[in-house]
């Protein structure tokens, strides 16, 4: 009995580390592959991840991919946990939630449609004011792939 | 009169002497010379002077040029960018630069910062360099009909270090062609991106920490003659149509990820007389349509070739496909392509009439192959006991196998193309 009551803990910490953490998986530059173009990820500053319900991660390299694989339909919105891009200054992953984008020709992402993103205001600014272009929301993200990929999400939605 | 007409002719003479000492205005640039800097040089050059500079290292922070001129080093004169600068800045039409070796550009998070960089220009010819250690080597942005010809392009790569920008980078361009260069350790050997009309050819690009050659959203390219070996992935060519690829190497591309070639959403164009050789997948196929890929050897991959469902109306013939480990595997039952007339060493039937066509069919998909499409963590499996068996169950019950590929005209005998 007292052996069994010693299993006890480890037997509910692997229950509890089963459940779904709203935290991004690190991308290995260099050896993931981008879950809508199929591209290596190699540039740290445009990546993004989304992480289902059930836990399954997928990784892209450039902010309009991760927008084209939910526009394509390959995922439902009610499956999302959560979707996380890089903070284009830090290169960290953060909440879609928690930034603001920019389209700029001179900050040219993998899949050519220039996307970045920015959790601090001053950053964003200050790219603003260096490289031109336009601040978008997310939603916004989402009607401009759609517009720029439409042939492309046709594609790979089926 | 008479005298008008010489009159006239002394005038189309001095008119003459006068161009002919423009286009050959000469400038050399060395130690000892009355211009000791290229940036001194380049001030006092009119269009179309050509810079003689001799050995030595310069070290002139950026070299930026303006006006038409010939660049050429004489005993390879080094241009030392000394990590802080790029170190060759190109906004003018017909320039030459040959004959340089140029190192240690700077590197930036923001900017691409290139060995030798042209931008906004037309007719450039950069060739007989070698580029060492550079962030980028060659960057050509927005330019028409340049040649980058016979370089020797040495990255700072090496495995377990972090990566650098491109060895040739090509966006955004017409009319480019990309010859006899030698490209290791940067990201992407040769890149393009937005480049049309354009030929890659008799380039070596290995040991690059991402791909041999990247190609995207440029439409009637060519490229051939290449050698594509052991770079981190493979050679990845995306979202283009109308792109001919033929007499290339691909070999050696070996790991999880791995490819010789990826064809991502690639339309009505042509693979043929390529040799893939020992890659994890000599082609991995997405998302294409109406490409025809032909007389191509495939030699011990592990996949000879990975077709994923949404590809459609493609054609597969005249193919070798000799000592791979799977043929061909899918992730669908459907298969909308033609796969015909092909050769395949682990074809066990027979040919009666002895028109060298197997008569019965060939079947290139496993069964475990197939679940491994759809099951990627089954792959700990292979070569195990349980495969022997399922490989056996399927030879003997052809009915088991849920895949309707086949190729109804097995040739006898390995096709003998000549390139």
């Amino acid at each position: 009995m007292r052996t069994l009551l010693l299993l006890l803990p480890p037997l509910l910490f692997i229950l509890l580390s089963c459940e779904v953490k709203p935290e991004p998986e690190p991308i290995e530059y260099g050896k993931d592959s981008c879950a809508f173009c199929l591209m290596i990820i190699a540039d740290a500053g445009f990546s993004a991840e989304l992480k289902t319900k059930k836990g399954k991660v997928f990784k892209f390299d450039s902010i309009e991919c991760l927008a084209a694989y939910i526009l394509s339909g390959k995922v439902k919105e009610e499956e999302i946990l959560a979707m996380w891009v890089a903070d284009f200054p830090t290169k960290e992953l953060v909440r879609v939630e928690e930034v603001k984008f920019l389209v700029s020709d001179k900050l040219r992402s993998p899949m050519g449609l220039n996307i970045s993103a920015f959790v601090k205001e001053e950053d964003l600014k200050e790219a603003h004011r260096n490289f031109g272009g336009k601040i978008l929301t997310w939603e916004d993200v989402l009607k401009y792939v759609g517009e720029r990929w439409r042939e492309k999400i046709g594609k790979a939605g089926h | 009169m008479e005298r008008e007409n010489w009159k006239g002719w002394a005038l189309s003479l001095s008119l003459l002497v006068w161009c002919t000492a423009g286009v050959s205005q000469t400038i050399e640039v060395c130690s000892e010379c009355e211009y000791k800097t290229i940036k001194e040089a380049l001030e006092v050059a009119g269009g179309g002077a050509s810079l003689l500079v001799h050995s030595g290292t310069y070290r002139e922070g950026t070299i930026l040029v303006t006006k038409s001129v010939k660049l050429i080093g004489k005993g390879k004169p080094v241009l030392d960018g000394e990590g802080k600068y790029e170190v060759l800045k190109i906004r003018a039409n017909n320039v030459l630069v040959e004959g340089f070796e140029i190192i240690n550009s700077g590197r930036s998070e923001l900017e691409d910062i290139a060995g030798i960089k042209v931008e906004d220009s037309e007719n450039c010819v950069i060739r007989n360099n070698t580029l060492k250690n550079n962030f980028w080597a060659i960057y050509l942005a927005n330019v028409r009909n340049c040649r980058v010809e016979n370089n020797r392009i040495l990255g700072p790569f090496k495995v377990g270090e972090a990566y650098s920008g491109n060895g040739i980078h090509i966006w955004q361009a017409k009319g480019v062609l990309v010859k006899d260069n030698y490209i290791t350790g940067h990201r992407d050997g040769i890149y393009f991106e937005f480049v049309q009309d354009s030929v890659i050819e008799g380039n070596v690009s290995e040991g690059n920490w991402r791909y041999g050659l990247h190609f995207m959203f440029s439409h009637r390219d060519i490229y051939r003659n290449n050698l594509f070996r052991k770079n981190g992935v493979g050679v990845a060519v995306m979202y283009t149509k109308e792109v001919v690829m033929r007499n290339n190497r691909f070999e050696l591309n070996w790991g999880g990820t791995s490819y010789g070639l990826l064809l991502k959403a690639i339309n009505d164009s042509l693979v043929e007389h390529n040799v893939f050789y020992k890659n994890t997948a000599g082609i991995l196929m997405d998302e294409c349509q109406r490409t025809t890929i032909r007389e191509n050897d495939f030699v011990e991959n592990g996949w000879a070739m990975r077709v994923w469902a949404n590809s459609m109306d493609n054609t597969i013939t005249r193919n070798n496909f000799l000592s791979n480990t799977f043929d061909l595997s899918t992730n669908s039952s459907k298969n909308p392509n033609r796969i015909e007339g092909n050769y395949w060493s682990s074809y066990r039937g027979y040919d009666l009439n002895g028109d060298g066509v197997g008569d019965i069919p060939y079947r290139p998909v496993k069964l475990f192959s197939y679940i491994m499409e759809n099951n990627p963590a089954v792959s700990v499996l292979i070569k195990s006991f349980f495969v022997e068996l399922l490989n056996l169950i399927e030879d003997t019950l052809p009915a088991v196998v849920p895949v309707s590929v086949e190729d109804r005209k097995p040739l006898m005998e390995k096709v003998e193309w000549r390139r």
